[in-house]
C-alpha cells in the first residue's frame, strides 16, 4: 500500500476535525520542514480562552496517518492573538503565524 | 426564579437529591447513594484544596500531550491516552468535589468520596445560561461521563482506567486486558482524527480559569 503523504494526511485530519466540531473556522497548516510530522493550527469558537497554546501530539495511527500529528487548539481571540505576536507556536515549530498556510 | 435539572432523573424517587448551587440558581443533583465523611475543617480549605490537586492533575496531562514521545516496540497511541484519561478522570472529579465545597457542606460530606462529581458539574455548566463556557458539550459530557464510568470502582471487572482486567478472547480463552490497549475510550482520544481529548483539557482549563464567576 502507498504511503500517505504528509499533506494529505494534515488535510485528513483537518477534514475529520471539520466534521466533528462544526464551529471549527479555520484550519492552518505549519509544514515541518523535516517532514516529520503534521503540524495543526484549528480555531474554533466552541473553546473557550485559555491564552495558551498547547501542542497536544497523537502518534501515528495506521497506514492511512502514518506520521505523527500535532494539534494546537485556538479560540478565535486566541488565533488574533497569535497574529498579533501577544502568543507564538510552539518553539520547535520555528513558525510564525504568516507561515501558517490555511487548508481549505 | 431558581432554575433546576435533574442530571439523575431516572434515580428512585425516594433517594435523598443533594443540590449545590451554581450561578444563576443552577443546581446540580445527585442521588447516589454514599455514606456521608466527617468534615470538620472549613469548607474552604477543602475548595481550594480540591482546586489545587485537580490543577496538578491538568498540568500532568498537559505535559504528558505535549511530551514528544520515543517509538519504541509494543508503544501504543492508547498507551499514553490511558494515563490521559486517568488524569483527566481525576482532574473533573477533583472539580466537582470543589465545587459541592463551595456550594454545600451537607452535599460536601456525603460526595467527598464520591468518583461521580465530574459529570454533574459538567452537566451543570451545560445548563448555565450567560456563562463565558461555551463547549460543544453534546460531544464533552458523554466523554466526562465515559471516563467516570471507566473508573476501576465504577466498572470494576473491566475495561477500566489503571488496572489490567480479565476478559475473554474470541474462543472463550480468559485473557488479560490493559488500559494501554484495550481500553475503548483511550483508544478513541489517541485517534488524530478525535478531537475530543483537546476538548477535555480545554475544558477543564476554562472552568479553573473562570471559577471564581462560576458562582
Amino acid at each position: 500500500m502507498e504511503q500517505v503523504d504528509i499533506e494529505t494526511q494534515a488535510r485528513s485530519v483537518a477534514q475529520s476535525h471539520r466534521q466533528n466540531d462544526p464551529d471549527t473556522t479555520e484550519v492552518w497548516w505549519s509544514p515541518d520542514p523535516a517532514l516529520r510530522e503534521v503540524r495543526l493550527v484549528e480555531v474554533s469558537s466552541s473553546v473557550g480562552c485559555t491564552g495558551e497554546v498547547l501542542p497536544f501530539r497523537f502518534g501515528p495511527d495506521g497506514a492511512a496517518m502514518p506520521y505523527p500529528t500535532v494539534v494546537v487548539l485556538l479560540s478565535p481571540e486566541e488565533m488574533r492573538d497569535l497574529r498579533e505576536g501577544t502568543l507564538s507556536l510552539p518553539d520547535s515549530w520555528r513558525a510564525r503565524a504568516e507561515d501558517l498556510r490555511l487548508l481549505q | 426564579m431558581r432554575k433546576t435539572f435533574d442530571c439523575c432523573s431516572d434515580a428512585p424517587r425516594n433517594e435523598r437529591v443533594t443540590r449545590a448551587k451554581l450561578r444563576g440558581g443552577i443546581v446540580f443533583m445527585s442521588t447516589e447513594s454514599v455514606a456521608a465523611a466527617s468534615v470538620r475543617a472549613p469548607l474552604d480549605q477543602w475548595e481550594r484544596a480540591f482546586l489545587g490537586q485537580a490543577r496538578e492533575e491538568l498540568e500532568a496531562a498537559k505535559r504528558l500531550v505535549a511530551a514528544e514521545r520515543v517509538d519504541r516496540e509494543g508503544a501504543t497511541s492508547a498507551g499514553w491516552a490511558a494515563v490521559f484519561c486517568m488524569l483527566m478522570q481525576m482532574c473533573f472529579e477533583k472539580l466537582g468535589k470543589a465545587a459541592l465545597a463551595r456550594s454545600d457542606r451537607d452535599a460536601f460530606r456525603r460526595y467527598r468520596h464520591s468518583h461521580r462529581t465530574g459529570t454533574r458539574l459538567v452537566a451543570a455548566l451545560k445548563q448555565m445560561r450567560g456563562s463565558e463556557i461555551h463547549f460543544r458539550w453534546k460531544a464533552i459530557l458523554p466523554l466526562v461521563t465515559e471516563l467516570e464510568r471507566s473508573h476501576p470502582s465504577i466498572s470494576r471487572e473491566g475495561p477500566h482506567l489503571e488496572y489490567p482486567w480479565e476478559a475473554s478472547d474470541t474462543d472463550g480463552r480468559a485473557v488479560v486486558r490493559s488500559p494501554g490497549l484495550d481500553l475503548p475510550i483511550a483508544i478513541r482520544l489517541a485517534s488524530p482524527s478525535d478531537r475530543g481529548a483537546i476538548e477535555l483539557i480545554r475544558l477543564a482549563e476554562t472552568i479553573l480559569l473562570q471559577w471564581s464567576t462560576l458562582w
